[in-house]
């Protein structure tokens, strides 16, 4: 995907539907083809056991089943607008929900790769509403094995660890992070 | 700037108030990062690390 996004909170579309809370969103992005295709923004309104104040965001059509499908690939004929508006409803939800941290999973690693980028080239305009966080996981060595053929890895212990995501922050395609939060920044 | 977004925020919420959202959507299922949080310790301490960041 080499495509420039410019993040603007004006820029947005009109959302079709919004609920209290704003946990569900949606809105029509038009695709090149001038096909008109609704998005979902679902922000779970269950808080993990372990994780009470991390909520996660996922976005993009329906499948068949009624599930948002964040794999899906189209090709909006506007990403500027579709990322803004799915910005914008994560501040708008950080908004009525204070102290909630917003987290977004790259499904894959060229899309968190995108996210990134667009993070990245729109830093200024982010960093004036959110602080921003990749997290990348690490897994525990328990000790290099006598031959070859031995495990190291324990991948039953597994520990996620934070970067604060700076302005020019460089990060390979392939060391990129897992997953992305955002809080937001207090008033000043 | 911040006192736009806050109005047009404030009108947001009037409309969802009254046009409350009936359909349920699901997603694909847990976060990772909510997969691979198993015990408290690791939240915990993954929770407090994020705070002092």
């Amino acid at each position: 995907m080499s495509v420039r996004v410019k993040i603007d909170f004006d820029k947005v579309y009109e959302f079709a539907e919004i609920s209290p809370g704003f946990n569900l969103s949606s809105f029509n992005t038009r695709l090149e083809d001038g096909k008109i295709m609704p998005l979902k923004v679902k922000i779970s309104n269950h808080a993990h056991a372990l994780l009470p104040n991390v909520y996660n965001l996922a976005f993009g059509p329906l499948n068949k089943q009624g599930k948002i499908d964040d794999k899906a690939e189209l090709t909006h004929s506007d990403y500027s607008k579709v990322f803004s508006t799915i910005l914008f409803s994560a501040y708008a939800y950080l908004k009525q929900n204070p102290g909630h941290y917003l987290g977004i999973d790259g499904s894959d690693n060229t899309r968190a790769y995108f996210y990134y980028r667009a993070l990245q080239r729109n830093f200024a305009y982010l960093d004036r509403h959110f602080n921003m966080f990749g997290i990348k996981y690490f897994v525990r060595i328990t000790r290099f094995g006598k031959t070859q053929y031995d495990n190291p890895f324990d991948f039953q212990d597994i520990m996620p660890y934070h970067y604060k995501i700076g302005p020019g922050d460089e990060v390979s395609q392939n060391h990129m992070y897992n997953y992305f939060i955002f809080t937001l920044k207090p008033e000043r | 700037m911040k006192e736009k977004l806050a109005s047009r925020i404030e009108k947001l919420a009037k409309r969802a108030s009254k046009s409350p959202v009936t359909a349920e959507v699901k997603t694909s299922g847990n976060s990772s990062l909510h997969q691979i949080i198993k015990t408290k310790q690791q939240a915990d301490l993954f929770m407090k690390l994020l705070k002092e960041a």
